[in-house]
């Protein structure tokens, strides 16, 4: 194991955070600091680099890619240096590159998007998708589950152990759709998701994952963190990556916050059923 | 001539506070909810033949609203009166509550909650009004950021052309604010303040132009993304300040002088031309500790003198000298030969710089943060993983989480500080305030970082081991920084019902 831990030392596992000086509402640097510490939970090395505005991205260069959230007019500001480097990042997502984008970056990965103020915005098309704007915004926690992430044989199915289940909040006015190859991320056990209507939360496609779970999406969801590593080491290294055994997972404090997480939406439900109309 | 309905909405609404001040309560919300229901138009009414000054922004509001009323009280002909809504209560119904108690000709200097304030504009029409910054702050409640600006930048409209506005200028969305306003005064830091870095420590403190949305490339910055700014793709750039501060140090513990750089345009309307005007310095007494409150304070000034322009020298300073530091802010409290001291942290600025200032403190025996979700705090936590904690190298101490969100927070503090470092956390905030004593040293304090409505219960949960007062004395500042919302605002979550749950007071 230490020898495999050198080895890997020799060549990190390389992220690349997209326009984090744009994109950046609502925690979304928690995702990136997600990453960092589980990656040093699994021994996984990881370097982190961040690319804006005027830079031409070199998508081989990276194993991770991560897309924050922006309001309208940062979206916008980026437009055009997002669609230069279209070529690059539709190849990376081909070449089954992991990609994960939250909210605004999640929008932006789709074919395009419809603006409040009625303009539309093309988007770089790597998931099908595509976003309207809506009525209200959709606010509140979420809770949705993830067929692809195995549950943890340490707890009951459908409790805060199970790891399919995504904790987040969600802060949207727009609604996204998906259609052909776009598969959805989750399925929405409490909140409103893509849109509200057809119970679908994020999309994804290959090794590609949007969602509208905004900003600290991955601290409070662990399993899905190591996943997306997983997929870039097997990537990277061709192999599978050896976890550490159980009592070495340090995933005391998540779980404790999935808990809590769990137990606040059983007390919001109970009042709601108690509420009467609603 | 009034109608009969406002008057009598407006004996309702007096009634309703008479009988709460009856009790012992704090009349600060229900009166004016009451009135204002009754008559939806009383506030419009009630602020006619009053001087109605607004104070706006994200933090610093109820500091700035404390400050100024000290020097109109100073600097007004004698027989004036000075009102404000104290204890936060800064939503409609506060302002309401405030305007019930109010005559003809009294000045009334409104901290206004940022929506509110938009929702209020057009019925109080000020004469004046400060907007202190724009912070990402309760953005689950407002949506985002240039939503904030929109409705400040409406309410600012809707007062009208002849409104004076006090501007912030190290604030890019407050500074675009007086962009089409001829009767905007700016305020900010001088070069000496702002840290010559274009990247901040923490990427997201990047700031986008108002205009273009293009990312401002800054000269130096102040704190988060104040500073002195430039847009590279148009002309936006930090407007000229007419008060321009800068901190003096002082050999004493007390917070030192503010040195104040400003016109003398007394008489004239509106700013003169820069050669026109006669510059002075001048050192004013700082009573509070820390950047912000050397903008509150200048802010405060600057709005002052725009109103008062004959006001002297040695009235701003006598104001200025009677300042004390706002409940929560760097508050210290005896107990026996150790000590506790409350900080205030409710974004990700004051998060990191609260525990920078533990992991510089020498007599620092631990820290425990408490974290709640209230509808007040902001429903949404996401704000916590932009605290740049990575950055601050915490001295072995014992460390602990409680309030609502106690998890969340400890989740935040494993991944900052590492896995050598064990996260206590309680539900019962005084039996972890205890246990932490316990393991302080003599002459060590204990630091306390809460967030709204966790000091709130904080202090109230407290009290029987500090022994202070339960209620707040009306007679003492209010929570600086305290921007309570309460039941006019969306229904979505639980809000406050009662005036006293409003201020804690109640379990």
């Amino acid at each position: 194991m230490e020898m495999l831990n050198r080895l890997q030392d020799l060549q990190p596992l390389k992220l690349c955070h997209l326009y984090p000086d744009l994109l950046n509402l609502y925690g979304d640097i928690g995702n990136i600091i997600a990453l960092t510490q589980r990656a040093r939970v699994l021994g996984v090395s990881l370097e982190r680099y961040a690319v804006s505005m005027g830079t031409v991205l070199d998508p081989e260069a990276y194993d991770i890619f991560f897309i924050g959230g922006g309001q309208d007019a940062q979206q916008t500001a980026i437009q055009g240096d997002l669609l230069k480097n279209k070529q690059g990042l539709c190849k990376a997502a081909q070449q089954g590159k992991v990609i994960l984008a939250v909210c605004g970056g999640y929008q932006l990965l789709g074919e395009k998007v419809a603006l409040a103020n009625g303009s539309v915005m093309q988007g770089l098309g790597i998931l099908d998708v595509h976003t309207e704007s809506g009525r209200g915004r959709l606010i509140g926690d979420t809770v949705y589950q993830a067929g692809f992430l195995q549950p943890e044989l340490t707890g009951p199915a459908d409790s805060p152990a199970d790891s399919r289940l995504l904790f987040g909040f969600e802060n949207h006015g727009s609604r996204t759709y998906l259609k052909g190859r776009a598969r959805p991320l989750a399925k929405v056990l409490y909140g409103y998701g893509n849109n509200g209507e057809d119970g679908t939360e994020g999309a994804c496609w290959e090794q590609v994952y949007g969602t509208y779970s905004h900003g600290s999406f991955l601290p409070k969801n662990p399993a899905m963190t190591d996943y997306l590593l997983q997929q870039a080491y097997q990537r990277r290294y061709g192999r599978k990556l050896d976890l550490p055994s159980a009592d070495q997972m340090d995933t005391q404090y998540e779980n404790q916050a999935r808990a809590q997480a769990w137990q606040r939406l059983a007390a919001q439900l109970g009042r709601h059923k108690t509420g009467g109309q609603t | 001539m009034t109608s009969l309905r406002y008057q009598l909405a407006c004996l309702a609404g007096r009634m309703i506070y008479h009988l709460l001040r009856l009790s012992g309560r704090q009349a600060s919300t229900l009166p004016g909810r009451v009135t204002l229901l009754l008559d939806p138009g009383a506030l419009a009414l009630s602020a006619q033949g009053r001087q109605i000054l607004c104070v706006t922004g994200t933090n610093g509001k109820t500091t700035s609203t404390s400050v100024l009323a000290r020097l109109l009280e100073t600097g007004l002909p004698k027989g004036s009166r000075v009102l404000t809504n104290a204890f936060g209560a800064n939503l409609t119904s506060g302002m309401m509550t405030v305007l019930l108690q109010s005559k003809k000709g009294d000045y009334v200097v409104l901290e206004a909650d940022e929506a509110a304030f938009a929702k209020a504009a057009a019925s109080l029409k000020p004469q004046l009004i400060l907007v202190t910054n724009i912070f990402r702050d309760q953005l689950d409640r407002y949506g985002e950021l240039d939503t904030v600006y929109k409705l400040i930048l409406n309410g600012c409209l809707e007062a009208g052309q002849t409104c004076r506005l006090v501007l912030g200028a190290d604030d890019p969305h407050v500074a675009a604010i007086g962009s089409n306003s001829v009767h905007a005064t700016y305020f900010g830091a001088q070069d000496s303040e702002c840290a010559p870095r274009h990247q901040s420590g923490n990427m997201t403190d990047a700031a986008h132009c108002p205009v273009c949305g293009s990312l401002l490339t800054y000269q130096g910055r102040s704190i988060s993304h104040m500073g002195i700014y430039r847009c590279p793709a148009c002309d936006f750039s930090r407007p000229e300040p007419e008060y321009l501060f800068r901190r003096q140090a002082s050999a004493a513990a007390s917070a030192g002088s503010l040195e104040l750089t400003y016109c003398r345009v007394a008489g004239a309307q509106g700013p003169l031309p820069l050669m026109y005007r006669q510059q002075l310095t001048q050192r004013l007494p700082l009573r509070l500790e820390g950047l912000y409150n050397a903008y509150n304070i200048s802010g405060a000034v600057a709005a002052a003198l725009t109103l008062i322009p004959e006001m002297t020298l040695s009235q701003v300073q006598g104001a200025l000298q009677q300042v004390r530091p706002s409940f929560g802010r760097l508050e210290r409290i005896r107990y026996g030969d150790k000590s506790v001291c409350f900080i205030l942290v409710k974004n990700p600025t004051g998060m990191e710089q609260g525990l920078r200032l533990v992991s510089e403190a020498q007599d620092a025996g631990g820290v425990i943060f408490f974290l709640n979700n209230h509808v007040n705090d902001g429903v949404d936590i996401s704000w916590i993983w932009d605290a740049p904690l990575e950055q601050v190298k915490l001295p072995a101490m014992p460390v602990g989480a409680s309030g609502q969100r106690r998890a969340d927070m400890a989740l935040r503090l494993h991944y900052a500080l590492g896995s050598g470092v064990k996260i206590e956390q309680n539900e019962d905030m005084l039996a972890l305030v205890r246990q932490f004593l316990e393991q302080c040293r003599p002459g060590q304090c204990l630091y306390l970082l809460p967030n709204y409505t966790a000091m709130l219960q904080l202090r109230q949960e407290l009290a029987p081991l500090l022994g202070y007062q339960r209620r707040w004395d009306p007679k003492q500042p209010a929570p600086a920084g305290a921007d309570p919302g309460s039941v006019t605002g969306a229904g979505t979550a639980a809000g406050p019902q009662t005036e006293e749950a409003e201020y804690g007071n109640a379990k």
